[in-house]
This record gives C-alpha cells, sequence and structure tokens, in this order.
C-alpha cells in the first residue's frame, strides 16, 4: 500500500494528543473514583438506600434537561420510544422507530 | 453474591448488542462532527478509544479549537462524566470481594449504556459481574470503528438529517424501564428531573446530571423502607 495514502490518517498534533490524553485520564479518575471514595463510607440503612436510588435518579437528571429543551417532534418521538419499550419492543427497534420519526418529521415539516 | 466468568462477559455482549450498534450510528456521527472541527483521522479515534465517553467527546469536539483551551478541556470532561463517579459507587457492592485488576480493568469500560444494562441484571438477581466488562467491550469497538468509519466518510452524511441527535436521550428512555421499581420512585425522579433542569438553567457547564443525580438520590435514600 502506498504510504501517500495513509498520511492524511496518521497525522497528528502534539497538543491534540496531550488533550485527548488529559480527558482520558480525568474521565478514569471519574470511572474509579467513586468505587475508591465509597471504601469509607460505612454500609448502612441510609447509605444502601441512597445508593439504590442513585440509577434512577442519574438517569432522570441527564433526561429531564433534553426533554425540557427539545422540540415537540423529538418530545413525541420519545413517547413513542417509552411506549414501545414498555410495551415490550426490542430496544433496538424502539430506538430506531424514534429516531427515524424524527427524520421523517424533519423531512416533512 | 459475586463471580467474574467469561461467560458473564459474553451474557454481557449479548445483552448490550443493539445498543452497541445504536451507538456504532452515534459514533459514526461524532466522527463526521470531529473532521468538521479539524480533528484528524488519529486524533478522532485515539480520543474514543481512550476517553470512550460520548457525551463528553462531542462537549470537547465543539470546544475544539486553536490554541486548545487545555483547562477548559479538562474542568469540562471532569464535569460531564462526574455522573460516572455515582455510577462506580454504586457498583461497589458488586464488585468489592472481586480481586481488584479486574475492577480497573471493568471500570475503564464503564459507560452509563453499559452500567444500566448490568445494574438492571443485578436488580434481577445477576451475580456474574463480568457482564460489565463484556458489555463495555463490545461498546468499545462499535464505538470505536464507529469513529474511524464515520471521520473516514466525511460530509456525505447529515447528521441532524438523520436525527441522530435523538439517539441517545432514546437510549435514556430505554434504560428508564429496567431501573424502575416501584413508585416509591416518583419522589427522588420528581427532584432529579427538577434539580437537573434548575441547574441546567442556572449553572454553567455540564454540572446538572450530578447536581440532579445527587438531588434526587438523597430523597431515595431519606425515604423511609415500607
Amino acid at each position: 500500500m502506498n504510504a501517500d495514502f495513509l498520511t492524511p490518517y496518521l497525522a497528528f498534533d502534539w497538543t491534540a494528543m496531550i488533550a485527548i490524553l488529559l480527558m482520558g485520564v480525568v474521565t478514569y479518575f471519574t470511572r474509579v473514583g467513586g468505587f475508591l471514595m465509597m471504601r469509607w463510607v460505612p454500609e448502612g440503612g441510609f447509605v444502601s438506600r441512597w445508593l439504590a436510588a442513585i440509577p434512577g435518579a442519574v438517569l432522570v437528571a441527564i433526561l429531564a434537561p433534553t426533554i425540557w429543551h427539545t422540540g415537540w417532534l423529538e418530545r413525541a418521538a420519545l413517547v413513542i420510544v417509552a411506549a414501545l419499550s414498555l410495551l415490550g419492543a426490542n430496544p433496538l427497534v424502539a430506538v430506531a422507530v424514534g429516531t427515524a420519526s424524527v427524520a421523517a418529521g424533519r423531512a416533512l415539516f | 453474591m459475586t463471580t467474574f466468568t467469561s461467560a458473564g462477559m459474553r451474557t454481557g455482549a449479548f445483552l448490550i448488542w443493539p445498543i452497541a450498534v445504536s451507538g456504532f450510528f452515534f459514533a459514526v456521527a461524532v466522527g463526521v462532527i470531529s473532521r468538521n472541527v479539524g480533528m484528524t483521522w488519529l486524533e478522532a479515534v485515539t480520543m474514543s478509544g481512550f476517553v470512550f465517553a460520548g457525551a463528553s467527546q462531542v462537549a470537547i469536539i465543539d470546544l475544539w479549537q486553536d490554541p486548545l483551551p487545555l483547562l477548559i478541556i479538562a474542568i469540562t470532561t471532569l464535569g460531564i462524566n462526574s455522573r460516572m463517579l455515582l455510577m462506580g459507587a454504586s457498583i461497589r457492592e458488586w464488585f468489592a470481594p472481586l480481586p481488584r485488576h479486574l475492577t480497573w480493568i471493568s471500570l475503564f469500560f464503564l459507560t452509563d449504556a453499559n452500567w444500566a444494562v448490568a445494574i438492571s441484571e443485578r436488580r434481577k438477581g445477576a451475580t456474574d459481574a463480568g457482564i460489565l466488562l463484556g458489555s463495555g467491550i463490545a461498546l468499545w469497538f462499535s464505538w470505536v470503528f464507529g469513529t474511524g468509519l464515520g471521520h473516514a466518510l466525511g460530509a456525505a452524511l447529515d447528521p441532524k438529517a438523520l436525527a441522530f441527535d435523538v439517539l441517545l436521550p432514546a437510549f435514556f428512555v430505554i434504560m428508564i424501564k429496567p431501573i424502575w421499581t416501584g413508585r416509591k420512585q416518583i419522589l427522588p425522579w420528581l427532584v432529579a428531573a427538577a434539580g437537573a433542569i434548575l441547574a441546567n438553567e442556572f449553572v454553567p457547564g455540564e454540572a446538572h446530571v450530578v447536581i440532579g443525580g445527587i438531588a434526587g438520590s438523597l430523597v431515595g435514600g431519606l425515604l423511609r423502607e415500607r
């Protein structure tokens, strides 16, 4: 294979790579940090209930501002996704139908 | 109880595949936009492989300029990904009995999607912690390959017309069902939603996930068991 073909793919800037390395280190810290810090938290009634409540609260906190700010077309599509999911549809089918609805809506309106 | 087997990793990879397929297309979109802001192919693929956290990557691609604001990039990444502190904490009881190296490797592959899949399996009584690593590795491959393909395809695709921006909230919607355990969650979830929306309006950056997540989960913790 001709080296000239690969050149644009393998080009990089050192500052860019430092930025990416920095992002990676910070991100790995967030991945292990919660696990490590919880070592010093004694297991108890409150802590275990709090841990159990984290998953739902984080999901809702990710979703709520998006739904708050998005358009009606997108909201309608997310309702369709939720309905399909509750009815037991395959998750990819639910996501694909929701996304395709928005794509179709944007093409039409 | 905790186990860790390759069968569990295969289970995780199998459970995550619909999300990995969707994630592939999202990664293609990320590859396309990374090219548009001037990242090279190697930079985009390295970012996906090493950072492996979509929301923060999209935010940083948005900040990508010359000269690169390294401090802002680090703080923004920390802010957006700090939600994973909570996720790491939530799997502590599951991973604590394991040899540490399995935890450090598994946590590198921790994302919103495979955490939600793994924790919902845990709720259903799963013991095999390999589910998290197996599903994470499947997501990693789809994410890195998707980014590389998207960057190479360049501007030929239109992410807005194809509604790629709806993929991410749609993922979170389908994750709600397995996490739902009953009406006791209504109040914590309302607090999480209100806290996140208010923080999103009044706190700069992406702190709303942490603020809403902490507020809602604390309310959940304070509620008395029946």
